[in-house]
């Protein structure tokens, strides 16, 4: 019985020490200071100042934006039409009331103007854009206050303008339009449906997005442009976010984000493409007991 | 054993030989431009980086980048600001993206001429020098063009954009010159 137990013993020490460092680190393991962390940090371009006086008004100074938000895009993407970015708000920071995504090299370098409502609270933001050649992807953040901040990443991706429709071109555009609104709850069992909670989604809507720079297989001819230039999601009445542009937004185009619940029933999603095409959809929320 | 192969050797490039050279000056390059590319351009002037640089800072010669660009998708929304590709290349440089292909348009190549009547103020003896990248043929074919359309003073510079970079020479974002 003893000798049984030394032997059990034996095994598990092994099996203690490799776990216990994981458990005392925390399930999110090392954070490094931001500014230690950047890998690609954006790369000075003539672009950039030719494209400011589109984005930016004159005389406007530009913060630094890590202080803002932590912004995140990788060093290299597997496929450069769906490259993923996200800004977290970093908390005790002025609201965010607007942002604007740019691919700098893009042959339409500026993704989106995406405007954000009350209730959407610290940014909590991701999506995925197409890459036509190595670039930085900045974003440019107004505050209620007045002020500007800017962060970007360089990321080494290529192609992803011109990149092949991932499906059969008929059945994206049968399927046009359709959407999903996903909950991922991050609370650890609070209950989901009070005001004043943060709630976390994903909106995923199918779209091809052509982009004009693809081509029908066999014939090689371009595919027309046509893609989502306008977005609204509402919760209730009151805006959580508004996209305006979508050139360089991903084929069928994802949104991750956060926002503050007001015990809506449902949340409003109209999307608009430049064929002047309309898709609507009302997810029932907040209606569970 | 060994005549075999220097006899096979022979034979070999006298086949490929003429292949590659009947690309030369007979006609233009119309597909695969990013290859190597021959050490002339029939009718035109090689040129080094360093030669290049000696002739921009004299400013007396038009150069003429003929690197592609993107074209524009028709029916682009107006707020879809479109901005093509850049170029980053020599400073005062013109930028015609079309004028390197293998086949031109007839309208293209009208307006190629016109242009290069343009900025050589109907000077056939007036100096131009084409570039577009390293190991491109864009170049190539429109150095061979210009010349064939009559200007006696055609440089070419094969390492283009990507040797003036490299020696750290003074750089610009060109603007398309010759929009349609």
């Amino acid at each position: 019985m003893f000798r049984k137990l030394t032997i059990a013993a034996l095994f598990a020490v092994p099996f203690v020490m490799t776990t216990s460092p994981v458990h005392a680190d925390g399930p999110k393991g090392i954070s490094l200071p931001s500014h230690m962390a950047i890998a690609n940090p954006m790369i000075k371009g003539e672009t950039w100042d030719f494209l400011r006086d589109d984005v930016v008004e004159d005389g406007i100074a530009l913060l630094d934006g890590e202080k803002l938000m932590a912004f995140d895009a990788p060093v290299s993407a597997f496929d450069s039409a769906t490259v993923p970015f996200s800004i977290k708000q970093r908390p005790g920071t002025e609201r965010i009331r607007k942002i604007t995504v740019l691919v700098d090299e893009n042959p339409v370098p500026v993704v989106g103007e995406f405007m954000f409502g009350p209730l959407m609270g610290d940014i909590d933001f991701e999506s995925r854009v197409r890459f036509d050649i190595y670039s930085n992807l900045r974003v440019v953040a107004e505050t209620e206050q007045g002020r500007t901040f800017m962060a970007g990443r360089f990321v080494q991706a290529a192609g992803g303008c011109s990149a092949a429709v991932t499906r059969d071109i008929d059945v994206a555009l049968a399927t046009m339009g359709k959407m999903k609104l996903r909950h991922i709850d991050l609370s650890g069992g609070k209950d989901q449906n009070q005001s004043g909670v943060i709630r976390h989604a994903q909106l995923m809507i199918r779209h091809p997005m052509f982009t004009g720079m693809q081509v029908y297989k066999g014939t090689l001819n371009h595919i027309d442009p046509r893609f989502i230039e306008n977005l609204e999601v509402k919760i209730g009445d009151e805006l959580l976010f508004s996209m305006d542009g979508g050139f360089s937004i991903s084929e069928n185009p994802s949104f991750r984000f956060s926002y503050v619940n007001n015990g809506a029933q449902f949340m409003h999603v109209r999307a608009v493409d430049t064929d002047g095409a309309v898709f609507e959809k009302s997810f029932p929320i907040n209606q569970g007991a | 054993m060994r005549d075999v192969r220097v006899v096979l050797l022979i034979c070999l490039f006298g086949f490929v030989l003429p292949a590659i050279a009947s690309d030369r000056p007979d006609g233009y390059r119309t597909h695969e431009y990013d290859a190597p590319v021959p050490d002339e351009a029939p009718g035109a002037i090689t040129v080094s980086d360093e030669t290049t640089y000696a002739l921009w800072r004299t400013g007396r010669v038009v150069i003429i980048d003929v690197m592609p660009d993107i074209k524009k998708p028709k029916g682009l929304p107006k707020n879809a600001k479109w901005k093509g590709r850049t170029r980053i290349s020599i400073p005062g440089a013109l930028w015609w993206p079309d004028v390197g292909f293998g086949e031109l348009s007839s309208a293209l190549e009208t307006k190629f001429k016109a242009d290069l009547d343009r900025v050589t103020g109907n000077n056939k003896k007036a100096p131009l020098l084409f570039l577009c990248r390293m190991s491109c043929w864009m170049s190539w074919n429109a150095s061979k063009r210009a010349a064939s359309y009559g200007y006696e003073t055609v440089f070419w510079y094969p390492s283009g954009s990507t040797g003036w970079e490299f020696w750290d020479y003074p750089t610009q974002r060109l603007k398309r010159d010759n929009k349609p």
